[in-house]
């Protein structure tokens, strides 16, 4: 279990939590919001390398897994050997340590290369090797910071396989800013603007957020289009283009549409 | 964690190589310098040849403790660290453990040939162990240390081209390169540039190719090793100020613990103390006196006293500096003001009269003026402070009497030229002395008790260092270590043919070498205070070369005959 409250951490200039709650039981969260909303410096709070401003974090566990957005390793040292590194500073036992890292290699699909030095590694294999680390001494709270950017769609299925296969009795707190990921992946979604929590509450919820707010348009009516409103796409059928309209109004010459997730997070951003 | 960041360490051939090498040439130097000694047995020059370890050892540390805390820094891996509970910290210190370990590893080689000379050579003295220990200690340990702390607080917020220029800066400020660069600008100006220098130039021996005085050694003194933990323990505060403490509690005390331990030692420094600078500073032995007489024009004054100083009463007390309480008994006094000489780096903090009531006196330069309302016996004066030549500190003593340490009747020009004061001989006169220093001291004065001397003499002269006592049962000698004396030491067989020659010159001359307390003294201590290689008194004679027993005869008695028409 892991509770947020009313969590603020100010910058210089920049508040960038501003009083954000939630709470966090088994299973898998996306943690969605645009740029500059404050995803990765609340990641850190929960881990504990950034202190808060104020508020506080409770969390059942001492030690939580975490994938930091940019993480690397020492180039001169083996994978196998990164990994070892690591395990001490986890404070993993020694007799379990060999076992235990062969173990979130083999998770991972890095068994192979485990001798080959670091800096042989691939963006994707590098990623994979961070999510080892996280996963090793088996933490209950995991916690990756954009874990599939950069990561070819190959690399991307291998991660969501991964996750399924060690979500069981564990929080997992993914961010990211690819909605198709958190479709695919969370079953509890968290959205995230200038610092505060605006909204969460499942994938399903969140596309009755954009319900009666999706529209298809045909592109010739585009200079019609009134009130609060926000295309989206622009799509071609049938050798006519189309808009995909989100409009809090209703479009009397449009087509109402099924919302997505990704909908649902527009409108909440939009409004 | 030590393992892995050994292999970490290892497996960076960028700084594992360079620190191979330190080690190597750590070996290889010593090797050279231990063959140097075997060739021309000159204890100094071979542990000169391995402090040059000091130097290599600092920038080398700095540069490995650098690169391996640059490494983490910048390998994206940091984030990853500071998310596991509380190990951050501690992996940083166990990474600053690590890299101590090659100072430690320089410090205990270099120690290791040290005792291999000392036991293969058949040396006895332990005193120069445990100097060649503390100076080892202080140079190539502490000042490795100091870079490694120093190299790992710049790679944690500095970028590199600017990391390496600062050291670049403070490597300049702590050579004698720079003391050299300020001696023309501030010989020609009356700005001391080497003030520039001044929290840098003893971090490392300034001047490597200098020993000054035999007996002395390596400088060492109090302030030197109070630069040193200065330095140690305020980076270090500025270190841990920059982790990320979850106790924060913990945080605040080891930042507070370390500052006062900072300040306690900045404080030792800035009192400063007797220091001997060989190098080409401001504040060397060669310039410091001489800039001081060309900068403070006052007037020199040559006056003989009207009044005598029937005896001395000297309390001595040598650590940092000389604190002296000197009781003169007077007489013949004809005028109502007492003329005195006291070199003027000894501060004047009270002068009374016999029943304690203080007297109104004047100081400019080396001279001080006394004015009591009435007539008095005796004076005391309390005065504290050091010359740069002359020494008093914790490391050694050279405190010749014909140099005004103390206050001598009338006024003497003691101008400075390069080092060398004028030579004062003052009227023969009774001392009753006690000198409270950390070594042992020597004089020409008997020894009548612990740290007490008594005796006549126109030049009462204490010294203390690297000496030892020769064993003899017809002879009371004290030599400068023989193991560091490159010159011949005093022998009873080298007496026993001054003897014969002093026999030989002059049958009625009345010298009979074995009433004397014998002490040989360094060429340079000599030269400075005496302009001669013998010191005539009536207890004890100083010498500086033992090479001819005829030459030292002729030298003996014609002393003798000045010291016996002295007043």
């Amino acid at each position: 279990m892991l509770k947020l409250h009313n969590c603020k951490k100010i910058f210089k200039k920049k508040t960038a939590l501003n009083g954000f709650s939630c709470e966090f039981d088994q299973g898998i969260y996306g943690l969605l919001g645009p740029n500059g909303s404050g995803k990765t410096t609340l990641m850190r709070c929960i881990c504990g390398i950034m202190d808060t401003d104020g508020g506080n974090i409770e969390s059942d566990e001492n030690i939580i897994g975490y994938l930091p957005q940019n993480f690397g390793m020492f180039k001169t040292l083996t994978v196998y050997e990164m990994m070892d590194y690591f395990a001490t500073l986890k404070n993993i036992p020694s007799k379990t340590k060999e076992e235990e890292i062969k173990r979130c290699l083999e998770l991972v699909n890095l068994t192979e290369v485990m001798n080959v030095k670091t800096k042989g590694l691939s963006g994707g294999m590098i990623r994979r090797a961070g999510i080892a680390q996280a996963i090793m001494g088996d933490p209950n709270i995991l916690i990756f910071d954009e874990p599939t950017t950069g990561l070819d769609p190959e690399e991307r299925l291998r991660f969501k396989n991964l996750l399924k296969k060690i979500k069981k009795d564990k929080t997992i707190l993914i961010s990211t800013h690819i909605v198709s990921d958190v479709e695919a992946i969370c079953n509890q979604l968290i959205v995230i603007n200038q610092g505060k929590n605006i909204y969460q509450g499942s994938l399903e919820e969140i596309r009755s957020a954009a319900k009666n707010k999706v529209y298809i348009v045909s592109e010739k009516y585009e200079d019609q289009l009134e009130g609060n409103y926000f295309i989206k796409d622009r799509i071609s059928k049938d050798n006519e283009n189309f808009l995909y309209v989100l409009s809090n109004s209703k479009i009397k010459f449009g087509e109402p549409a099924e919302p997505g997730v990704e909908d649902g997070y527009l409108c909440l951003l939009k409004n | 964690m030590l393992k892995n960041n050994l292999k970490l360490l290892l497996k960076s051939p960028h700084i594992s190589i360079p620190l191979l090498i330190l080690l190597l040439s750590t070996v290889g130097i010593n090797l050279y310098a231990m063959s140097s000694y075997f060739m021309n047995s000159d204890i100094f020059a071979y542990a000169e040849k391995s402090l040059w370890l000091c130097i290599i050892g600092f920038i080398i540390n700095f540069y490995a403790s650098y690169e391996f805390f640059y490494q983490i820094r910048f390998s994206d891996t940091e984030e990853t660290i500071q998310s596991y509970h509380n190990v951050k910290n501690k992996s940083d210190m166990v990474s600053l453990l690590l890299l101590a370990v090659f100072p430690f590893v320089q410090f205990v080689i270099s120690l290791f040939f040290n005792c291999v000379l000392f036991s293969t050579s058949g040396m006895t003295n332990d005193s120069y162990m445990v100097h060649i220990t503390l100076v080892y200690f202080l140079y190539i340990f502490l000042g490795g240390v100091t870079a490694v702390i120093f190299g790992a607080l710049t790679a944690r917020k500095i970028k590199r081209i600017v990391a390496y220029t600062i050291f670049a800066l403070v490597l300049f400020l702590m050579s004698g390169i720079s003391a050299f660069i300020f001696e023309g600008p501030s010989l020609s100006s009356s700005i001391n540039f080497w003030q520039i220098k001044y929290f840098f130039a003893y971090l490392l021996p300034n001047n490597l190719n200098t020993i000054p005085y035999d007996d002395y050694g390596f400088p060492c003194e109090l302030y030197r090793w109070n630069l040193s933990l200065f330095w140690v323990l305020f980076l270090l505060m500025l270190l841990i100020f920059t982790f990320r403490l979850t106790k924060k509690k913990l945080k605040i005390i080891s930042v507070c613990l370390c500052a006062a331990a900072a300040a306690v030692n900045l404080t030792g420094y800035l009192m400063g103390g007797s220091h001997i600078e060989a190098g080409s500073g401001i504040d060397s032995i060669f310039l410091s006196d001489y800039v001081y007489y060309k900068n403070n024009k006052t007037e020199v004054k040559q006056q003989s006293a009207d009044f005598k100083i029937t005896k001395y009463e000297m309390l001595l007390n040598i650590s940092r500096q000389l604190d002296a309480e000197v009781t003169m008994s007077l007489s013949d006094h004809q005028k109502g003001t007492y003329l005195f000489t006291l070199y003027h780096q000894y501060a004047v903090s009270n002068v009374t009269d016999e029943s304690g009531n203080p007297l109104k006196y004047s100081r400019s330069g080396d001279y001080i003026d006394i004015k009591p309302d009435s007539s008095i016996s005796k004076i005391k004066i309390k005065y504290s402070g050091y010359s740069s030549v002359f020494y008093s500190s914790s490391q050694g003593t050279a405190l010749p009497g014909n140099f005004p340490f103390y206050p001598m009747a009338g006024y003497y020009d003691l101008k400075a030229k390069f080092g060398e004061y004028n030579h004062i001989f003052a009227p023969k006169t009774e001392y009753s002395v006690t000198v409270n220093a950390p070594q042992k001291i020597y004089s020409n004065l008997k020894e009548t008790g612990d740290h007490t001397f008594y005796g006549k003499t126109n030049c009462p002269v204490f010294a203390g260092g690297l000496y030892e006592e020769t064993d003899s049962d017809e002879y009371h000698i004290c030599n400068i270590s023989s193991e560091i004396l490159l010159s011949e030491e005093i022998t009873p067989e080298f007496l026993d043919d001054v003897q014969k020659k002093i026999d030989q010159l002059d049958k009625n001359s009345g010298i009979h070498l074995k009433d004397y307390y014998w002490l040989k003294m360094s060429l340079t201590f000599c030269n400075q205070a005496f302009g001669n290689n013998v010191l005539y008194s009536e207890d004890g004679i100083m010498l500086s070369s033992v090479d001819s027993p005829e030459e030292t005869a002729k030298s003996i008695i014609e002393q003798k005959k000045i010291y016996d028409n002295a007043q």
